[in-house]
């Protein structure tokens, strides 16, 4: 391809916002503002959106990611111009459907194919172009049978499902999701996630807003991550994904736990002070079926009955993979008054597979009736790498649907032949 | 990343959006392929106004013919007001009746067109903030869907209108001017439309407008020649009177429907003159509101 065509382009554009409520004396302070050019009179404003500028080809598909008020949808609501910018422009190569929610425009007195002809409609499809989809859209959304009730008396997943439906049968060049995959069950989240990839594989452009980062990482090439208002970075998904989720908490001097924010509930009888791993790995890197051991300094209040530790064990894309109870440990039992400690832990990791992760680090005390109480809390302690042994004939992984964790190879106890057939050699067993 | 201005203007684009957009734009072109949009929402308000009725569809007659009702029995009967536009038409024999329902009905049409686009983007503000539609398919919308119980009444106006002809209740003067009722009817709608624009536009900052508009609506009507004749208000004050665009197409369709009454070229001239220019007013307030009301709505 000699020259690739844009087909969004976003120039220089700002939305403005003002803040609190319009009554009366709101009126006013307009008012005056108006007439003195008095700043003091301005009303408070906030720029949702400010300055971003960046182009789409055809068929990107381009997710943007962003905390809650970063101006994602804002920025989706300007390009499908339900608003204008307040400075600068937006250019579209094609048609623009957006799913800024899905179920926009569903009335709930029709039925569910009247709703699918109107909201069709409101997207922008001719009759005809919904006549000749209407089959396919039914049997996508598995309300077949429901289809001519009207849409009250469908259950909230069926509703989605059936909005969804319309909404990702659309033939339009360009195709802006927001937030639209927390749908239905996960079949039928799947089955809207293989939907949305052949939307993308037939050449549409497509941006794709949303906070589950595996969404964005399984669909988008190219990722923006915006934030304030601004684009903090355009380019390749996983670099994204690690500017807006991973915890950056690698660190091979060990990590200083002193001062990290307790997040979690503990009655905060022991304080960890650091963790470090004492492996002697290079960037905390290890490899498939590997241990892992690391050594925990930590101080209490006063002497405590025996404790354990919980070791939870996180991808760096905060999802938990499982946990490890310690073994219960009393370090006074040797009758010491000491109230600072080094423990050194071993963890058996073997079976975690390639990826990124980090530990969540709690120092519990659990009683007979299983009941417990936390003396210290920690999410995100350190962070270690899993990368394929040599030799292992998997170069390919798909967390996705294989999951973080390996379970030992399973053993072939014996393989015996049901059928009568015999070798030549008369008499042996295969 | 690359930059270049000059190619936004070069009309490669399909569509760009800008802060600022020309007033007095009808997207034409928009609107005939968001047609069928149109139909979908006509229909839809058709389907839904009257589910959970026992009566259904029927309510849209049954409610002129009360409202009729209590025009014929209070201002016709007890208060005795005339129903002649002009005092040559003292002789035309024209039961009350047919005089309060043809204005009821043009007025309960013209009415709910203007209530309802003066609040359309409050009550369309889930659609329309978040799908882009051209939003002037709202106000057509509204002023076609509400067309349908107008035709319906007024078939019913024209069933009892004959029916009294047969019965010799009522002289029938038709001439060839009744074809012009369209002409008069496609007027109310603009002026409905127009004055439900402004009044959305309005309403979307400050809602003060709409608690004014119902008291306004009710000032309107009482202000126009629909429970009276036109020859109730003194010649002294008819011009000053005539100036309210209502009036002069109110009194035109009765003049074609029931061939005689009031019709000065001077006043109906003026009707169009005041229609146009809110129209224009109404369709730049609206398109101004139409780019950015889902902020401030």
């Amino acid at each position: 391809m000699d020259k690739e065509r844009i087909m969004i382009r976003v120039d220089h554009v700002t939305k403005k916002y003002r803040l609190g409520m319009i009554d009366g004396a709101s009126a006013r302070k307009d008012r005056r503002y108006r007439r003195t050019g008095n700043e003091e009179y301005a009303a408070d404003t906030i720029l949702a959106v400010n300055d971003v500028s960046f182009d789409v080809t055809e068929g990107e598909v381009v997710g943007i990611v962003g905390h809650n008020g970063a101006g994602k949808s804002t920025l989706l609501k300007m390009i499908s111009a339900v608003t204008v910018p307040t400075e600068g422009e937006i250019c579209l190569g094609g048609k623009v459907a957006s799913m800024l929610e899905v179920g926009t425009g569903f009335n709930p007195e029709l039925t569910g194919r009247e709703n699918i002809y109107l909201n069709g409609a409101i997207l922008g499809m001719k009759r005809k172009e919904i006549d000749a989809k209407i089959d396919e859209i039914i049997e996508f959304s598995e309300c077949g049978r429901f289809i001519d009730t009207p849409v009250k008396r469908y259950s909230s997943g069926m509703y989605m499902k059936l909005a969804f439906s319309v909404a990702v049968n659309l033939d339009a060049e360009i195709v802006m999701m927001d937030e639209v995959l927390a749908v239905g069950d996960v079949n039928f989240r799947n089955k809207c996630i293989a939907k949305i990839m052949e939307i993308s594989r037939s050449g549409r452009t497509i941006l794709f807003v949303s906070h589950n980062i595996h969404m964005i990482r399984m669909l988008c090439k190219r990722c923006i991550v915006m934030n304030e208002g601004r684009i903090e970075f355009d380019g390749d998904v996983e670099d994204a994904v690690h500017r807006y989720v991973i915890e950056d908490v690698s660190n091979e001097e060990g990590r200083n736990l002193a001062d990290m924010e307790r997040v979690l509930d503990s009655d905060g009888l022991c304080h960890m002070e650091h963790i470090e791993l004492i492996d002697g790995k290079a960037g905390n890197a290890y490899e498939t079926g590997e241990k892992l051991h690391f050594r925990l300094s930590w101080t209490a209040e006063k002497k405590l009955p025996p404790m354990q530790l919980r070791i939870g064990i996180w991808t760096d894309d905060k999802r938990a993979v499982g946990i490890s109870y310690s073994e219960i440990f009393d370090p006074w039992e040797n009758g010491t008054d000491a109230l600072a400690f080094d423990t050194e832990v071993e963890l058996d990791i073997s079976g975690l597979a390639p990826g990124k992760y980090n530990l969540e680090m709690i120092m519990l005390e659990i009683f007979m009736d299983g009941s417990f109480v936390k003396h210290d809390a920690l999410r995100g302690t350190i962070a270690f790498s899993v990368s394929a042994a040599p030799g292992n004939l998997l170069y390919s992984r798909y967390n996705n649907s294989w999951g973080y964790f390996d379970v030992s190879p399973a053993k072939i106890e014996s393989s015996r032949q049901t059928d009568g057939r015999q070798t030549d050699r008369e008499g042996q067993d295969l | 990343m690359k930059y270049n201005i000059h190619m936004n203007s070069s009309g490669k684009w399909e569509k760009v959006i800008r802060p600022h957009g020309r007033l007095l734009q009808v997207d034409l072109k928009g609107l005939w392929a968001y047609r069928d949009l149109v139909l979908m929402l006509i229909k839809r308000d058709f389907v839904t106004q009257y589910k959970q009725t026992i009566l259904g569809p029927a309510w849209a007659v049954i409610k002129p013919l009360l409202t009729t009702l209590v025009f014929t029995v209070f201002f016709g009967g007890l208060a005795k007001l005339t129903t002649a536009d002009a005092a040559s038409a003292a002789d035309l024999v024209l039961p009350g009746f047919l005089f309060y329902m043809l204005g009821t009905v043009v007025w309960d049409y013209f009415a709910a067109v203007v209530s309802e686009t003066s609040t359309l983007f409050i009550d369309n503000q889930q659609i329309m903030g978040k799908v882009y539609f051209p939003r002037l398919v709202m106000p057509v919308t509204i002023a076609l869907s509400k067309l349908i119980s107008f035709v319906i009444q007024f078939a019913l106006f024209i069933a009892i209108y004959v029916v009294c002809a047969f019965a010799g209740l009522a002289e029938v003067h038709l001439s060839w001017t009744v074809i012009l009722f369209p002409v008069l009817m496609l007027e109310l709608m603009l002026l409905a439309a127009s004055f439900g624009m402004l009044i959305s536009a309005l309403t979307v900052k400050y809602r003060d407008m709409q608690m004014m508009l119902g008291f306004f609506m009710q000032l309107w009507r009482y202000g126009s020649p629909l429970a009276y004749g036109l020859l109730l208000i003194p010649e002294t004050w008819r011009t000053v009177y005539l100036l309210n665009p209502f009036a002069p197409v109110v009194t035109a369709m009765r003049c074609v429907m029931f061939g005689e009454g009031f019709f000065d070229w001077r006043f109906y001239a003026l009707s169009w003159v005041t229609v146009c220019a809110l129209a224009l007013i109404g369709l730049a307030a609206f398109n101004k509101t139409e780019r950015t009301f889902i902020d401030t709505v």
